[in-house]
């Protein structure tokens, strides 16, 4: 197996299994990234499962026909759909059934990553809804919308083009109802979404300059036509901009003329027309139906300090913790000449994956709880169907999906990962995981069909494991260790006639091998 | 509520296996006198003019929507704080009922117009300075506790604690501070030979073996811990609460182990109420209250040694929005609670409502730097006294006189 090859798929990937680590072998790094950036169709058998499998998502509001699996229903409808499905089954339906979308999402989006072949989109795909976080624990109209943000607004732009995916964010109703700019109009207007959209979608804090200007001319550049920082008179004058972007909602206000979609729409009435100034450029007065606010994200998408900071946070994510300097200037010169392409994010992850900073900091990232938990299942070769326990399994361990409750989304950096709480809940996840995944039905293992049936010594067992899972052997101490759990409780020490006469025990006792494999340091990384 | 039973389902099913504990660990015996700090953190910047308001100031009436105003008069009037600040009559939202309780027994202190002087008005940037213990951006890195923590150099098993997921920045860099979220759950499964293989396996010197191994002696000291809740202590049973109240019975827990716990945050989520104020806040409000309450009987005789500090990252806009909610402020109240606490009475000076005195024209001011009120805690509770050493350039206040 070929180490190098391991540690770049283990830093791309879920989890690099076998075939991964062979195929790239094959054809190469480079050739393996372009075909990454370029994603085709999944996999027939994917699509399959996905859309017809039932899954163990035990649906609160089902209770009363008790059932406890269904089928992904949801996922795929527009918004406005949704809205009329619900308008027309029970008048009083369970609101729980708002939720479900959210929940169809969390499955749709492990399903991928556990089986897709297109790695780095679903990478990608996490690394955006986390950048432009939302959560459906706020209020079930959220959830509601959680499927139609991932797949019109994130999904579609992974690798494409910064402005439109901001655009595509700040218009999907779970964005305007999330931040609060769906309910936000003139005067005074709700901040909440305006503030975010400098600090966390663009220009990010370092740029906000607050506590050094207080006059949008004193701030530089303002008035040589492009203010280098923004502060709190940007946030309110862009805050007026987006007044009247807001969503067609259902029963929100029955006195509005709205559509009655639940999905985005202009309402002029709510806007303030007048003008105003962000970033030092004039807004004119009486631009037109959303004209501002398309003049805002014009000035924060092509602004050189939102450049700096998603290149910055795009190598955070891709390289290291603590990116050398050098990797982001190759990643903004990419994002600055491609600013306008339709390939521009494309472009900058080509930059970032190919070069030497990448190669020079692999293995050094923490794996999130998210990560941990799948790579487990796609590495060992179990089988595990979305449950509802994964999900407050990983939420318990910190990681937050659609339900961050900051608006930072989850931390990116070992830092936060690394506690004693954090830690111990690593240990208890996988034993967690098998256990309750074998109560509830939703895991499976078959560990020895897994494991290659002519090993038969204990040595070459665990150093076949441990090459797969971590890159190389274990130290002379642990193998002891390893050594002794290992046969505890064991009749003798004979491997192949273990595995003839005492099958189950053996199982279970190569299973735990793995699972302590997997507790170890080097799992913890990508 | 059906999310309720789903989040109390969630914690059914991740109840851990009976694991069995490690072995005894004798704790050292904890001196007297050992006091801890509990920081009660509402992240997301709490309305201190809805929870502890300026309620007879005719301006903060005018200006205010109904519902997202603590009212002076009439049945719904808010609870009346003896005392005031400045002239101006204060009341706590009417279901603040334990917090005005423990003013009117002398126990809590109120404080107002306080608060970070930096100007900014982001979340992530107020609580990474204010976590710093900072006022202007530094390359400092360490978390305030840490430094405290370093100047009070505890010999304690357990001197930090953080019991809401994670740590905080407040820790950064204390490599002592543990996370424990919930006690029941706090143990190693399956087998007796893991934690020495472990060991071995987190036997370097990066942070992350560093934390393992912190982790595993953490979990040999816990062994025989049980979560003791005093049945008197009443936690509120309401689905928005629960998780706070995980927190607060964990933090309770181990202080009345004796583990020498000196400073510990808990963190309280929800507050940011740009939108439907009127719908949250209520129950942000009886939330706080009452699990405080809680876990101050929780407490039990520990409680004389124990002080509490409620806050938060700034405080909100004076005007209401036009969408029920109110948007980032400025000044903000804060809460001591204790014994040794000279409650019953308000803090700092008020510095008004009027158009000149706010911050910016739109915010309430900030007369009291943060740094005074945690300075003047850690000085009376932990007996620090360098605060220029916990604070970066902090020259230090005029006293104000919370403790007697």
């Amino acid at each position: 197996m070929n180490g190098k090859i391991y540690a770049y798929l283990n830093r791309v990937t879920f989890g690099p299994r076998l075939q991964d680590i062979a195929y790239v072998e094959q054809v190469g790094w480079e050739q393996y990234v372009s075909e990454q950036l370029e994603p085709g169709a999944e996999p027939p058998e994917l699509e399959v499962m996905i859309r017809e499998k039932e899954y163990g998502w035990r649906f609160d509001f089902q209770e009363k026909s008790n059932q406890s699996t269904s089928r992904l229903e949801y996922y795929d409808l527009r918004i406005r759909d949704m809205f009329q499905r619900v308008r027309e089954s029970d008048a009083n339906i369970d609101k729980y059934e708002m939720r479900r979308p959210f929940f169809e999402t969390l499955i749709f989006s492990w399903l991928k990553a556990l089986h897709s072949p297109w790695q780095l989109r679903e990478l990608m795909v996490e690394f955006w809804h986390n950048h432009f976080t939302i959560s459906a624990d706020i209020e079930d109209g959220i959830a509601a919308c959680v499927a139609a943000y991932d797949r019109e607004a994130i999904r579609p732009n992974v690798f494409g083009n910064f402005r439109t995916l901001l655009e595509a964010v700040t218009k999907s109703p779970a964005m305007l109802h999330y931040l609060d700019n769906a309910v936000s109009r003139a005067s005074p207007a709700n901040e909440n979404f305006a503030r975010e959209l400098f600090e966390l979608h663009t220009l990010g804090a370092e740029n906000y300059y607050n506590h050094l200007y207080d006059d949008w001319k004193k701030v530089p550049g303002a008035q040589e036509g492009m203010a280098e920082g923004y502060i709190d008179e940007d946030v309110y004058e862009a805050a007026r901009a987006f007044t009247g972007w807001t969503v067609g909602v259902w029963a929100r206000d029955k006195q509005l003329p709205m559509a009655d979609t639940g999905e985005f729409y202009y309402y002029d009435p709510w806007h303030d027309p007048y003008k105003k100034r962000v970033l030092g450029v004039e807004i004119k007065s009486q631009q037109g139906p959303m004209a501002d606010g398309h003049q805002v994200m014009d000035l924060v998408a092509y602004h050189p300090g939102t450049a700096r900071f998603l290149c910055t946070k795009l190598c955070r994510w891709l390289v290291s913790d603590h990116p050398p300097e050098s990797v982001i200037n190759r990643a903004v010169s990419a994002w600055t000449e491609h600013a306008t392409s339709p390939d521009q994010i494309r472009e900058t992850l080509r930059a970032i994956l190919l070069s030497p900073e990448f190669e020079a900091n692999l293995g050094t990232k923490i794996k999130r709880p998210n990560h941990l938990l799948l790579s487990f299942v796609r590495m060992t070769g179990a089988e595990m169907t979305p449950h509802e326990s994964v999900f407050w399994w990983i939420r318990k361990m910190g990681y937050h999906q659609f339900t961050c409750p900051f608006p930072t989304g989850n931390p990116d950096d070992a830092e936060f990962w690394l506690n004693s709480d954090a830690m111990l809940k690593r240990w208890q996840s996988f034993p967690e995981l098998e256990k309750y995944g074998l109560e509830e039905g939703f895991f499976a293992w078959d560990v020895l069909a897994k494991t290659p049936a002519d090993l038969d010594e204990f040595d070459e067992l665990l150093d076949h494991w441990s090459l797969r899972l971590l890159n190389g052997f274990v130290p002379k101490d642990v193998r002891a260790e390893l050594r002794k759990i290992f046969f505890q409780d064991l009749p003798h020490k004979d491997l192949p006639k273990l595995q003839q006469e005492h099958r189950e025990q053996y199982e279970d006792k190569v299973k735990q091998m793995v699972r302590l494999l997997c507790m170890s340091p080097n799992f913890q990384i990508r | 509520m059906k999310r309720r039973d789903f989040l109390l389902r969630c914690s059914a099913g991740l109840a851990m296996l009976a694991a069995p504990r490690l072995s005894l660990f004798a704790s050292d015996s904890v001196a007297e006198d050992d006091h801890s700090f509990v920081i009660v953190f509402l992240r997301g910047g709490v309305d201190g003019l809805q929870l502890v308001a300026p309620a007879s100031d005719s301006f903060y009436q005018d200006v205010r929507l109904g519902g997202l105003k603590v009212l002076d008069w009439g049945n719904e009037a808010g609870l009346l704080l003896d005392n005031g600040l400045g002239g101006v009559g204060f009341r706590f939202h009417p279901l603040a009922k334990e917090l005005h309780e423990f003013y009117q027994e002398g126990k809590l202190a109120v404080l107002h117009a306080c608060g970070l002087t930096n100007g900014t008005r982001s979340h992530f940037e107020a609580m990474s300075l204010i976590e710093r213990g900072l006022v202007q951006n530094s390359s400092a890195q360490k978390g305030w506790i840490t430094r405290a923590l370093h100047e009070l150099a505890p010999k304690a098993e357990l001197p930090a604690l953080a019991t809401s997921g994670g740590l905080p920045q407040s820790f950064a860099g204390f490599e002592p501070a543990a996370s424990i979220t919930d006690l029941k759950t706090f143990s190693l499964p399956d087998n007796h030979d893991f934690p020495r293989l472990l060991r071995k396996w987190y036997g370097g010197n990066s942070r992350m073996d560093q934390t393992a191994r912190r982790t595993l002696d953490t979990l040999k000291l816990l062994s025989d811990t049980r979560l003791n809740t005093d049945p008197t202590a009443m936690y509120p049973t309401t689905w928005y609460t629960t998780e706070l109240n995980q927190h607060f019975q964990t933090l309770a827990q181990l202080i009345k182990e004796g583990l020498g716990v000196r400073i510990a945050m808990v963190d309280s989520v929800g507050w940011d109420t740009h939108e439907n104020q009127i719908t949250y806040f209520p129950r942000l409000v009886e939330g706080l209250s009452t699990s405080l309450a809680a876990f101050y009987r929780d407490l039990g005789h520990h409680r004389k040694k124990v002080t509490i500090l409620v806050m938060s990252e700034f405080g909100r806009r004076l005007r209401s929005n036009r969408s029920h909610g109110t948007d980032h402020g400025y000044g903000n109240m804060m809460m001591v609670l204790g014994d040794r606490v000279r409650g019953g009475q308000m803090y700092g000076r008020w510095p008004g409502l009027s158009q000149e005195n706010l911050n910016k024209g739109v915010d309430l001011e900030i007369t009291t730097d943060y740094r005074a009120v945690l300075g003047e805690i850690l000085q009376e509770t932990l007996r620090l006294k360098r605060m220029d050493r916990i604070f970066p350039g902090f020259q230090g206040a005029e006293p104000l006189g919370i403790f007697g």
